[in-house]
């Protein structure tokens, strides 16, 4: 085997052979199990690095493995994977040292970090799946992987929101399904390709291919939290804080988005898409999304959810950059799977850190907080100020392409949308930080960690600050080499204008 | 950056200083020290906007390519921004020995500092937006840093104003820039933008600059904010709203009457409205918020006066700047007189007189810089073509107004006699800047020392 088709297969490797072992570990093996996370993690990571510089020097890395007659895993390593197996890497490396310091003295935590692993793995395959057929394999598998975590702590809560969670994806895995062996069976193999497997296909009927279309979209559409799709997303809150912050910003919804954009781009190609009449509802549905998740959020006391119903919201700005045509809404689009990743993962962990540092669930409860952990809050503010679209962070940059390319593709009504779905972040977000820095402590704080050099323990206080510092410096930096927004520019160059 | 010669250090110094010590704030106490260095960078701001040239700077990875550098429009921008931080700098440095949460108090301060330099700085669109949507938010803990419910009022619908301005201009800067095809100032206008994009940005900056039905935050927020950030917000942040207006609208280069016509009847309305509204008062600096809205009114007969007569924009143009300078001097004055302090030595009637100067300034009595703006205004509404003429005689009447509002200011500030407090800095500054007001600009002008970016205009108007 080539180094060129071993690199891929060593990525997926480094997370799912360190879940397996982690499974076999004693619960009190401590140091192993960090040991092992993080150099897994570690090693993921440098790999990664590899990879993109290779890709950078224009190296092509694919794996082949023959599955079944006819079909075949592939794994492949273009622009747009790696965009999100580096996203999911160096986040995943961020969680794992934050899932430590937050699960210190909790139970299960070699089930946990088993799991974990997995969860890490299928999302890594789903980046680097180079055809439909292995997209729709480690889709499934995170499904499975993370359903556990879900559950993780075993209330009847959590129990109810892994039901539901299982009940909702598997249903989409099936309409996925359907899509795909009715493809499969009628165009032949599926590898995703730049400008569309379908483009000129003159041969299909596009009825057919419409119907396709739906499916395919329904299915992503669950996990990418459409709407009305999105009923178990705001019910999934009742896993704990590192799972949720993996959920919002890499795994799940992240998948979801994804994999419509794979549909767009390299599966049907979205000049195609356009003449099929299918991209406009799609475009409708996004923006209804849009709104539909920032109104929600309004009403939320409990601050998870309100940061849930602010990811239905903002995962569609991700659909929305996909389906305008034209290459400014696309970097929009592509930049944003990064930009609100790291934005969201800050608030979740921000999220976390009040619950297990002060044992603060809801909104109310957060009066004068920025005076007890002045640090996480100003992680908090800088993240709510980027999903608000506030320059300089990361935010501003993904809206500033999506409108622009809204007028580009003569669709100016996109920038009412945007102006209503920024103003309803702020009407959510800045009462927080009011509460935060201008109110006085009201609240009978219970604290529950022993107060150590920092506001609260130094593995839940680096994370956020290192995620909120990314999406600060993405955004102030946008223009620099190697930032993701030049990533972005990459990606709908090569992959879509030729 | 491939050569560092002084003027482009002193501008990279201005736009990075704030920052600096804003990173200071986050690592260390909020001592004496640090206090007393917040003079530093508008000290540095005021050095740049004197000195004769200066660099530009291009920073291609920061933001969408990011270019910074003074010219003949912002120069004079900076020169009040420069001159209203320096006040406000030296009425924190005391406020913040007192404050209940200086820290709080001093990041925002700076936050808004560095984004207000930031965007006078700056020379394309989105670095603007950046440091306008910085100061903006950040105003918002200089509003409400009290925290009693009449500032907490204030800064509600402050921060309401705000982030409804904040929107609007988004969405300018989207279609403004796409219909320029570039981000670099000027924004050049082959045909006239979209209606909507220059609705958005008039109304966007209008919340800053008070324009009417907008203007509700600047008499409550004024009203509310300690004495230093007030002056901040009342001689730089209200400016910045203008400059805004003179960056991205399409100024001398598309004609659009119905535009100008609006401009000049808001202009009027607000002018009239200030007054009305202003007399009320029993608060001289929400007094001075009013003062301000109805200034700002006049100032928007320039604009409406550009967008009926496009070819005469240049001539127009300087004469607006030395209106701003001149309404900002007198404003920023007025603010750190309205704490009703006076200096420990001397009779009192010699101080009561030297701080009824700016007042005068703003009436425009002959020989103050506010005749010479106010006979630019003139000027421009007869010009020919503008087509205003008929608002000559309502220009008296404003004139009436803003005497009756400085008399109202005079009677509130004398009668609120606060107890003495010796080494209160304010009187010190409004002692300083009254002098300036009274007699620098006009002074410079007899000597024939030109003005920062004004000679033009000056030697028109007199």
């Amino acid at each position: 085997m080539t180094w060129s088709a071993a690199l891929p297969l060593l990525i997926l490797a480094s997370s799912l052979v360190t879940g397996l072992v982690i499974f076999f570990l004693k619960e009190q093996s401590v140091l192993l199990r960090t040991v092992l996370n993080l150099s897994g993690a570690g090693v993921k990571l440098i790999l990664v690095g590899i990879l993109m510089w290779g890709v950078y020097q224009g190296q092509t890395f694919e794996a082949r493995l023959p599955l079944l007659p006819n079909i075949e895993l592939v794994l492949h390593a273009d622009a747009l994977s790696l965009l999100f197996v580096s996203l999911s890497t160096v986040l995943w490396f961020v969680t794992t040292v934050y899932a430590i310091g937050y699960l210190e003295h909790s139970p299960h935590r070699s089930r946990f970090f088993g799991f974990f692993s997995l969860c890490v793995t299928a999302t890594v395959g789903i980046a680097l799946a180079g055809n439909l057929i292995t997209f729709l394999i480690f889709y499934e598998l995170l499904t499975l992987a993370t359903y556990p975590l879900l559950m993780h702590r075993g209330t009847a809560d959590s129990r109810r929101a892994g039901r539901i969670y299982l009940t909702y994806t598997l249903a989409g895995g099936a309409l996925l399904l359907v899509g795909v062996v009715w493809l499969k069976a009628l165009a032949g193999p599926l590898d995703f390709t730049a400008t569309g497997i379908l483009a000129g296909r003159t041969d299909l009927n596009p009825d057919t291919l419409r119907w396709i279309f739906l499916l395919l979209i329904a299915g992503f559409g669950v996990k990418a939290a459409l709407v009305p799709l999105h009923g178990w997303l705001p019910i999934s809150m009742a896993a704990p804080a590192p799972v949720s912050a993996l959920l919002h910003a890499v795994a799940v919804v992240k998948a979801g988005a994804f994999g419509i954009t794979r549909v767009v781009y390299d599966v049907f190609g979205v000049e195609f898409a356009a003449s099929l009449g299918v991209l406009m509802p799609l475009t409708i549905a996004a923006s209804i999304t849009i709104v539909y998740g920032s109104v929600r959020a309004l009403s939320q006391d409990k601050l998870k959810p309100r940061l849930a119903y602010s990811t239905i919201s903002q995962v569609s700005y991700i659909i929305l950059g996909t389906t305008i045509v034209g290459p400014v809404a696309t970097i929009g689009g592509i930049v944003h799977l990064v930009h609100q990743g790291l934005m969201k993962i800050t608030l979740f962990f921000c999220a976390g850190n009040l619950a297990e540092t002060l044992g603060i669930h809801r909104v109310s409860e957060m009066n004068g907080v920025g005076r007890r952990l002045p640090k996480t809050m100003a992680a908090f503010t800088v993240a709510a100020l980027g999903m608000i679209g506030v320059p300089p962070v990361a935010g501003f940059i993904s809206k500033w392409y999506l409108g622009a390319g809204a007028l580009d593709a003569n669709m100016p009504w996109i920038l009412v949308i945007l102006a209503v779905s920024s103003a309803l972040n702020a009407a959510y977000f800045l009462p927080i930080l009011y509460r935060a820095w201008f109110m006085p402590a009201t609240g009978a704080w219970q604290e529950r960690l022993e107060r150590g050099r920092f506001e609260t323990h130094w593995m839940l206080l680096m994370p956020p600050l290192v995620t909120a510092a990314l999406a600060l410096l993405y955004g102030l930096f946008a223009n620099m080499d190697g930032s993701p927004l030049a990533w972005a520019r990459l990606i709908a160059e090569r992959e879509y204008l030729r | 950056m491939a050569t560092v010669d002084m003027p482009r250090l002193i501008l990279l110094l201005v736009l990075i200083l704030p920052w600096l010590m804003l990173s200071l704030t986050a690592v260390t106490r909020c001592t004496p020290w640090l206090r007393h260095c917040l003079v530093v960078a508008p000290d540095v701001g005021l050095v740049l906007a004197l000195l004769p040239g200066a660099g530009q700077l291009e920073f291609s990875g920061l933001l969408l390519g990011s270019h910074f550098g003074v010219d003949d429009l912002n120069r004079l921008f900076l020169l009040v921004t420069a001159l209203a931080w320096l006040a406000a700098s030296v009425l924190a440095a005391s406020y913040l020995g007192t404050a209940a949460r200086p820290r709080r108090f001093l990041t925002c301060f700076l936050l808004a500092m560095g984004g207000n330099f930031a965007l006078v700085l700056s020379q394309d669109a989105v670095s603007f937006f950046t440091g306008f949507a910085v100061m903006s938010l950040a105003a918002y803990g200089l509003v409400n840093d009290r925290g009693d419910s009449a500032s907490s009022y204030a800064g509600r619908v402050y921060i309401v104003l705000a982030i409804t301005g904040e929107v609007l201009l988004f969405a300018a800067l989207i279609g403004l820039v796409h219909e320029a095809g570039q981000i670099r100032f000027p924004l050049d206008f082959d045909a006239a933008p979209p209606d909507w994009a220059i609705a958005c940005a008039v109304l966007g900056f209008g919340v800053k600059a008070g324009m009417l039905p907008l203007h509700m935050s600047i008499p409550l927020s004024y009203g509310a904010a300690p004495l230093a950030a007030g002056v901040a917000l009342a001689g730089a942040m209200l400016n910045a709203g203008l400059l805004g207006w003179l960056r991205w609208l399409p100024l001398g280069s598309v004609e659009a009457s119905t535009w100008g016509l609006l401009f000049a009847g808001a202009g009027l309305l607000g002018a009239a409205w200030g007054v009305v509204q202003g007399v009320r008062q029993s608060s001289p600096t929400a007094l001075l918020g009013y003062s301000s809205i109805s200034q700002v009114g006049l100032m928007m007969l320039f604009i409406g006066a550009g967008f009926i007569a496009p070819d005469q924009w240049s001539l127009f143009l300087p004469l607006l700047g030395y209106f701003v300078l001149h309404h900002a001097c007198a404003k920023t004055a007025l603010f750190c007189a309205s704490s009703g302090h006076l200096p420990a030595v001397g009779p009192r009637w010699v101080w009561w007189a030297v701080f009824s100067l700016p007042g005068l300034a703003l009436i425009g009595v002959p020989l103050s810089t506010g005749y010479l703006a106010k006979a630019g205004l003139s000027q421009v509404v007869t010009s020919p073509g503008v087509g205003l003429a008929s608002l000559a005689p309502w220009l008296m009447l404003a004139t009436a107004g803003t005497a009756l509002l400085m008399a109202r200011w005079f009677y509130l500030v004398v009668r609120a006699r606060p107890p003495a407090a010796p080494l209160a800095p304010a009187p010190w500054v409004a002692l300083a800047l009254a002098v300036l007001v009274a007699v620098g600009p006009l002074l410079a002008t007899l000597l024939g020392v030109p003005v920062p970016g004004v000679q033009g205009g000056l030697s028109t108007a007199g």
